[in-house]
């Protein structure tokens, strides 16, 4: 591989961003511990509406 | 509705968010990047700044790629709404 063609590949794998799920897609299931320890699964709020926020860190106002 | 905050931070960072911003819901504590993987918000580090909405049969009605904190909570809960 040329030099090149490894600058490109190289900076490609830093601009990749993950890919987002699409509307309409099934939100796939989860079994996570929340803050206050306890577990929560997606599943458990099925016949409700969910807002899933993700957030970069705790205490950022963000 | 029900709203689900999640970062890869641990629980305590989490339990202290919570209490410092008197969050009323969970804080998913996604420290092994299993839900950033499944959901498209980052493998490592920290968590993209995305949110969806979920309706009540499980699927994704809505996606918000970029998400202004200032305007956030308006522009989802008008879609909820």
């Amino acid at each position: 591989m040329s030099r090149f063609m490894l600058c490109i590949h190289v900076l490609g794998l830093l601009l990749r961003r993950p890919q987002m799920l699409a509307v309409g897609t099934p939100a796939p299931d989860f079994t996570v511990t929340a803050h206050d320890g306890s577990t929560v699964r997606l599943a458990d709020f099925r016949g409700k509406t969910v807002v899933l926020w993700f957030y970069p860190k705790a205490n950022t106002g963000d | 509705m029900q709203i689900l905050g999640a970062s890869f931070d641990t629980v305590a960072d989490n339990n202290a968010f919570a209490a410092s911003a008197g969050l009323p819901f969970p804080l998913l504590c996604d420290t092994d990047h299993v839900l950033g993987r499944a959901y498209g918000a980052g493998r490592a580090g920290f968590a993209s700044r995305i949110t969806y909405i979920i309706d009540e049969h499980g699927s994704i009605t809505h996606t918000f790629a970029r998400v202004k904190p200032s305007t956030h909570a308006q522009e989802v809960l008008a879609c909820v709404q």
